[in-house]
């Protein structure tokens, strides 16, 4: 624990030596250079784009070529990377915290996950998949967008805490042929292969398939279950997960084509769900599944932009779940399946108006054709009913913005959404004040409000018996202050205070078949303030870091919640490598102590991670990544599902791959 | 602890004070886009030959924005100190089209597409490189147009404008750019 500052100190030192050196500036950049530098825009905040500096939000965003180097292979491993954001992994998923808010047995539903501005979390348990089961390669990623704070007034549901829109790459982005092989420990193997061009008619097509098998820690030790007759508390074997993306993406001319194909299989070390712990005969498993197919239309009409877009989503998975019964006799296994389909249509309009505005409208909507859950035993048992609730259901939604330029230093900008559900109607606002002084700096004021609809899985009567949701709410308030300095060193301070209320929240409930119920209880209060800054130094040296201070407290009780760390410090420092375009990049994360459900606390923990790209001749590439360099050894809390208390998580782990790329040009 | 701390970070200061010395490479969300359309303007000036009488050696280079005032302001401090081929560049906002005829580079931003469709008409044929970041300006006469992709910024370049102007684009500047004709 000690030696954490120690570490952060390191890095530090490490920038300011960095810092020191002159700083490249945009002058001496050749026209090559200049087109590889990103513009600064975000697509997520208003659903157009516009400069991050008069977005209504603070914005973070990683684009293809920070994945490539530092080595990124998840979501979740891209998330962490973040300002103010933290992930917890329970060895089955992997949850995004955020502002503070990282209630373990969460199943992510409190953060937006899109995919080129389509909403990609389920249908039955509202999850943001983030983790191997998110059914995407970030290596088909152009750019990940992080737009914090509440954004319902444009999406509507789960967009309470953030929003994550993943850009995914064109033809014109692959431009050619790439196979790449990779192994590391924990008996890890990946293969990808993907094909892109854009041709001379204007025809742009990508297509990239990828295949990752791990065999996980292969004795997994948890003194929560240290017993004679569960194996001393020793997993054997029970860690392992495979999965398969598969992804094509087709423009042509105004119509551009999305359809994606992603299956993870994973078996679940931990017993939970008071599972029978190290089974080896029918280990508890899940399998996860998403398909996607999204067309969007959009045209330029005058000055105005029409995009219309139909899109239809199948998530569809299941988990065996074996029981002891009896000691000597066969485990009864149980198997859940859960079916969502969704289709969904979508129009939107933005245009100028006289007076320097830009009105932005649209309507949705949803059909939830499927929000199936079931679940059977392999024998029948008395107390242990087969059930099936399947669910369907519609909703619509109209939403307006419009941005005004009153003035060259000043942006008022205002937005509501109408939310209707067969259940329920919602309204919600959000209005951001933004004064440019000069085009380097920003200061904005936001205001936000966001809601959460309860979903098909806290509906489910046979688990949770019948409760009575609403959905929850929250409203924040954000102050932001963005500056560029010298065309290369660019600082971001933001404050942030929200209220989130009627929180659905798990409580004990001895009549329901878990022994637990949902009710809308939680009552939270935080806030919160972030630094963050970005350079550009000699030689190409990029440098990143970010701290966030983070106070969230449960309203009721007064005390901070559970899984959310006070301080978070980031740094990632990208380095050129001894050749051309070979890199070196260090990360390092660190969180202060978070307290678990049982109220322990678990250590400060800081991980750090590199990645090395070595070019091999002009096809070949060769790729290094240690995660968790220096072995610290550390937990995230563990959930109401699982026996204990806190989950360990993986010590050091390396990959090494070789990608070969023929250019079409 | 500490013993391991050095071993493990040792060679990577070593690797990094290396790497001082090593190829550049640049990116990232730390510049402006205004600053960044500044320097492919001033790009665009430094591959672009404008006819000896339009431009004498030493003459100063007369860089003009319609429209768009702040974006002249960023212009202006981006080439202070940094002339080309012994061209001081100099950025004045322009408010009719009378004036722009006397620009070498003419940058039209935030107008109408109408007016822009128009200033392009006016100075087809003269040595003026017209660019701008407006939709279908090349399209309609322009002579180059940045555009986001992407996230990153690229160009379009009117071949049949330039053509027609007496302007000489170099071949490195038009191997990067999506030539359009018409």
């Amino acid at each position: 624990m000690t030696i954490m500052p120690i570490r952060a100190f390191v890095v530090f030192a490490l920038l300011a030596v960095a810092a020191r050196a002159q700083a490249q500036q945009l002058p001496e950049l050749s026209l090559e250079e200049l087109m590889r530098i990103d513009a600064g825009r975000v697509f997520g905040a208003s659903e157009r784009m516009q400069p991050v500096t008069e977005a209504p939000a603070s914005v973070s965003f990683i684009t293809a070529e920070d994945i490539a180097r530092s080595g990124y292979r998840t979501l979740a491993d891209i998330l962490r990377g973040v300002r103010g954001l933290y992930v917890t992994d329970d060895r089955n998923f992997s949850f995004l915290g955020a502002r503070g808010f990282g209630t373990p047995g969460d199943y992510n539903s409190r953060i937006l996950l899109l995919v080129n501005g389509h909403r990609v979390n389920d249908n039955v348990f509202g999850q943001a998949e983030i983790g191997a089961e998110f059914g995407m390669d970030p290596a088909m990623f152009e750019r990940v967008e992080i737009i914090r704070g509440p954004a319902s007034a444009i999406y509507g549901d789960s967009a309470f805490f953030a929003v994550v829109n993943v850009i995914t790459r064109t033809g014109a982005s692959l431009d050619g042929a790439s196979v790449a092989v990779e192994a590391g420990n924990l008996n890890t193997a990946r293969t990808q292969a993907s094909l892109g061009r854009r041709f001379t008619n204007g025809l742009d097509a990508a297509l990239s398939g990828t295949y990752e098998r791990s065999g996980g820690v292969e004795r997994l030790y948890f003194p929560a279950f240290d017993a004679p007759d569960t194996n001393a508390g020793v997993a054997d074997g029970l860690d392992g997960e495979r999965l398969g993306q598969f992804y094509s993406h087709i423009t042509f001319k105004d119509l551009t084509i999305t359809g994606t194909y992603g299956e993870r299989q994973r078996h679940v070390p931990t017993a939970s769900f008071g599972t029978a712990f190290n089974e080896q005969r029918s280990p508890e498993q899940t399998t996860d599944r998403h398909a996607l197919i999204d067309a969007e239309y959009a045209r330029s009409i005058g000055a105005a932009r029409l995009v219309t877009r139909t899109s239809y989503d199948r998530f569809s998975g299941y988990g065996i779940y074996p029981f002891v019964l009896e000691a000597d006799k066969p485990s009864l296994i149980g198997r859940n399946d859960f079916l969502g389909t969704r289709w969904s249509v979508e129009t939107r309009l933005t245009r100028p108006l006289p007076g320097r505005h830009v009105l932005t409208l649209g309507a949705q909507f949803i059909d939830n054709m499927h929000q199936d859950q079931q679940a059977h035993y392999s024998q029948p048992e008395p107390g242990f009913v087969p059930y099936i609730e399947n669910r369907s259901s519609t909703q619509h939604a109209l939403y307006a913005e419009d941005e005004f330029k009153a003035a060259r230093w000043l942006i008022l900008n205002a937005g509501v959404r109408y939310d209707h559900y067969e259940d329920f109607r919602r309204l919600t606002p959000r209005a951001a004040v933004i004064v440019m002084p000069s085009h380097t700096q920003s200061f904005k004021y936001l205001f936000g409000s966001a809601f959460r609809a309860p979903n098909a899985y806290e509906l489910n009567s046979f688990y949770f018996g019948v409760p009575n949701l609403r959905p929850e709410s929250i409203d924040t308030h954000e102050v932001v202050w963005e500056r560029y300095t010298n065309d290369r060193l660019r600082t971001s301070v933001s404050g942030y205070w929200y209220q989130a209320d009627h929180l659905i929240t798990l409580r004990p409930d001895a009549a329901t078949f878990l022994g637990v119920t949902y009710a809308n209880a939680g009552h939270v209060r935080a806030k919160g303030l972030e630094l963050e800054a970005q350079m550009r130094i000699k030689k190409g040296i990029r440098a990143l870091v970010s701290y966030a201070l983070q106070s969230a407290a449960d309203q009721d009780s007064g005390d901070r919640l559970t899984n959310s760390p006070r301080h978070m410090l980031k740094a990632r420092v990208t380095l050129p490598g001894p050749t051309v375009r070979s890199s070196l990049t260090i990360e390092v994360q660190s969180l202060s102590s978070r307290t678990t459900l049982a109220g322990s606390v678990l250590p400060p923990a800081a991980l750090a991670n590199v990645t090395m790209i070595q070019p091999a001749g002009r096809l070949f590439e060769l790729v290094g990544t240690v995660r968790n360099l220096f072995n610290e050894q550390y937990a995230d809390p563990g959930s109401s599902a699982n026996l204990q208390d806190s989950i360990p998580q993986n010590s050091r782990t390396f990959r090494i791959g070789l990608r070969w790329k023929l250019s079409s040009k | 602890m500490l013993t391991f701390l050095t071993r493990g970070k040792l060679p990577l200061a070593i690797l990094c004070a290396g790497s001082l010395f090593c190829t550049a490479d640049a990116h990232g969300q730390d510049v402006t886009e205004s600053s960044l359309k500044a320097a492919f303007i001033h790009n665009f000036a430094k591959f672009t030959q404008w006819p000896r009488e339009v431009l004498p050696p030493a003459a100063p280079l007369l860089a003009c924005v319609l429209g768009d005032a702040a974006f002249g302001d960023v212009l202006g401090s981006y080439v202070k100190g940094h002339p080309i081929d012994g061209h001081e560049i100099n950025v004045s906002h322009v408010a009719s089209q009378e004036a722009a005829r006397s620009c070498h580079i003419l940058y039209v931003s935030g107008v109408t597409s109408k007016g822009a469709a128009k200033v392009v008409a006016d100075l087809n044929g003269a040595p003026v490189l017209t660019l701008s970041d407006m939709d279908q300006f090349a399209q309609a006469g322009g002579m180059a147009q940045l555009y986001v992709e992407d996230g990153r910024i690229r160009f379009k370049v009117n071949i049949d404008s330039t053509q027609s102007s007496r302007l000489q684009f170099s071949s490195k500047l038009l191997a990067l750019a999506t030539l359009i004709k018409k």
